[in-house]
């Protein structure tokens, strides 16, 4: 459509034009980039590619095959549904970040070398963080900054890498890499961005703090770029199995636990990206289906509970579960997307997650150790009894059937729009796969609904939500924050700022006050020379005050000796040229 | 709808559920996963070791009073405030936007 303009160039080029339309318009204009980029999708094929020389080097702003064109679908799917769940935004400034970063994501989905991989990689940092700035709450202020600080720290590891990659190698481009330091250092950065623990912090940290809407395009495009990434780079590399993991059992552990519910959700998708990883590292054809696929209906039921959240918080104004509950006769709808979206994550059969995560899992019990496979129906048991569970039932229900103390008020109809678009996509996907099966990188032998995996499925759900009923009383929300491995960081700012910028600050506060003291000395020693001389206490001239008698008797002295010297230069020099 | 009639839909749904074992055709036994009624103990099973996990072991270490970073913002949250304040503040109530 537009010759091989690359897709993620058209949202950049939106947020360029959004500012100088009518504000009224805005909001609907922001729809049009990602109906464009979905056009331009349509018009490449597998095999295109766009260079530019920069220097020395060729930089591949367009490379087009099939792990790329799942990604590019599904970014600008769910930047769509998330652009008609904020058409009721008035935040011009919000709504340019959003295109900035939805833009670079498909910068780096589409890139083909790493310095492009890296340009965008920066840009959605920064665009990303704004989200979240965006809230304007002093909590907000500060959890952008860190995300933003954690975020560039990540930026480094992966400049660094490249760099020493470029070195050792000699090229640029971005295809999957063997292990080596510099390789290891790419692998951090870009693992920082896939949430992986320890790096994971940021996510629960900035998500649950994000703007309402904001936070439905953060749920989307940062964590899914990475697993992009590592899809490109890392595929196959044993250690992101158990890296993986460790994020999938690591996750649901903090939300059963966590009281916001975007805080839950955040640390959902440390586990899901887990399942994702895992599958990476699994690395047969089966795998890297199952993973993609999982990060294709992971981003499209996500971005809907983080729009039934956001929606919740909308119509309440609270965001904690024991400040909820009770709503359920004023919020029926709100609640019937959510546990669309719940039940997809649960990978409950008939819903979107159920097409996609037993994929990874069943190529897991092909190629990897029973312990990997067990760890992943841990997770799953999990992720269900979390947000399948708890958060519903201690939103909406948990309380009496009306808690008044709640007010509710109405939400925007294209809130509803957008959610009833999520969940329609989420429930066709769950019963009818094919369409995704057809776009996956390699041929699909997996079906989701033989018998033995609707059997794991009920069975597995069923089971655990028996015990939840059991045991409700245990899991009931407490008022209290979890401490993560933000607390590294958050607790060290106050002693890095006390020995490390209050000495210098002192120093030069000192120096500086020293400073102005030497001056005001001079100045005084000027207007009262003879001081030094006559010994007397140095003292300031009270305005109007004139020079004493002793000073004028002093000067009179001074001029004579002055005077005299004068004289006795002359004196010498004409002696001594004769 | 009774709570009762829930109850009984549940626990028809969890026989369902079973009902899987007999249907189908028998798979020899491979992993430990491919026993009958491994799901059903899995998901019992694992949830209670989850909880069991995360309140008992992870929660006491944990667990922070809200303020532990500082005050706790309560900027975002309207829902607090009483219209009468609201309206003497001059502010709409409830608010006209959040983004």
């Amino acid at each position: 459509m537009f010759g091989l303009l690359p897709p993620g160039f058209i949202l950049l080029l939106g947020a360029l034009v959004l500012p100088l339309l009518p504000r009224s318009v805005r909001p609907w204009a922001f729809l049009v980039p990602p109906i464009l980029a979905m056009a331009q999708l349509w018009s490449l094929e597998v095999g295109d590619q766009l260079t530019w020389s920069l220097g020395t080097y060729e930089l591949t702003l367009l490379q087009v095959d099939r792990l790329a064109n799942v990604f590019g679908w599904i970014f600008a799917l769910v930047f769509l549904i998330s652009g008609i769940y904020a058409l009721h935004v008035r935040d011009t400034g919000q709504q340019v970040s959003a295109l900035l970063y939805a833009g670079s994501a498909l910068g780096v989905v589409y890139a083909g070398d790493l310095f492009t991989v890296f340009f965008f990689w920066e840009i959605m940092a920064f665009a990303s963080a704004y989200l979240v700035w965006a809230r304007r709450t002093k909590e907000a202020y500060a959890s952008a900054m860190r995300y933003l600080f954690v975020h560039l720290f990540g930026g480094s590891l992966l400049l660094g890498g490249i760099f020493w990659h470029i070195a050792e190698t000699g090229s640029i481009q971005f295809t999957h890499m063997e292990p080596t330091p510099a390789t290891w250092l790419i692998l951090l950065g870009m693992g920082l961005n896939a949430a992986m623990v320890p790096f994971h912090a940021w996510i629960s940290d900035a998500y649950p703090r994000g703007t309402l809407t904001g936070s439905v395009f953060l749920s989307a495009f940062t964590t899914k770029t990475a697993v992009y990434t590592l899809a490109r780079g890392f595929l196959g590399w044993e250690i992101l199995v158990w890296a993986g993991l460790l994020m999938a059992i690591y996750g649901v552990i903090y939300a059963i636990l966590a009281n916001d519910i975007r805080r839950v959700l955040a640390y959902h998708i440390v586990s899901q990206v887990g399942f994702m990883v895992v599958g990476l590292g699994v690395g047969t054809a089966d795998a890297l289906n199952g993973a993609t696929s999982h990060a294709y209906t992971h981003i499209l039921y996500k971005g809907l509970l983080f729009m039934a959240a956001g929606a919740v918080i909308y119509a309440t104004g609270r965001s904690k579960m024991t400040d909820l509950g009770g709503i359920f006769r004023r919020t029926p709808w709100i609640f019937a997307a959510y546990m669309v979206a719940a039940l997809s994550i649960s990978s409950a059969p008939f819903f979107s997650g159920f097409i996609s995560k037993p994929m990874t899992i069943s190529a897991a019990e092909y190629a990897s150790a029973s312990t990997v496979v067990l760890l992943m129906h841990l997770a799953s048991v999990g992720t269900f009894l979390s947000v399948g569970l708890k958060v519903p039932y201690f939103t909406w229900f948990g309380r009496s059937d009306d808690n008044l103390d709640v007010l509710v008020r109405p939400i925007p109809w294209n809130m509803y729009a957008a959610m009833g678009i999520g969940a329609g996509l989420n429930i066709f996907l769950g019963i009818y796969p094919a369409p995704l099966y057809a776009i996956l990188p390699e041929a699909v032998t997996f079906d989701p609904y033989e018998l033995k995996n609707l059997k794991k499925g009920f069975q597995l759900l069923l089971f655990t939500a028996l015990v939840f009923f059991l045991l409700t009383k245990i899991l009931k929300p407490k008022a209290k924050i979890q401490l993560d491995l933000d607390f590294l960081y958050r607790t060290a700012a106050r002693p890095a700022w006390n020995w490390l910028v209050v000495p210098v600050e002192r120093f030069f506060a000192w120096w500086e006050a020293f400073a102005w003291k030497a001056a005001a000395e001079v100045a005084r020693l000027g207007r009262d020379p003879v001081a030094l001389v006559a010994r007397r206490d140095l003292r300031p001239l009270a305005p109007g005050e004139t020079a004493s008698t002793s000073l004028r008797i002093s000067m009179t002295w001074m001029m004579l000796v002055a005077l005299g010297f004068v004289v006795a230069f002359f004196i010498v020099i004409t002696v001594f040229r004769a | 709808m009774t709570p009762s009639f829930w109850r009984l839909l549940f626990g028809l749904a969890l026989l369902g559920s079973l009902s899987f074992e007999i249907i189908g055709e028998k798979r020899p036994v491979e992993h430990v996963w491919d026993y009958p009624l491994f799901f059903a103990v899995a998901g019992a099973l694992g949830c209670l070791l989850l909880i069991v996990l995360a309140k008992g072991v992870v929660s006491p270490s944990i667990d922070r009073p809200e303020d532990f970073y500082g005050e706790e913002d309560a900027e975002g949250d309207w829902s607090r405030e009483s219209p009468a304040a609201a309206e003497e503040a001059g502010r709409p109530f409830p608010p006209a936007e959040e983004g």
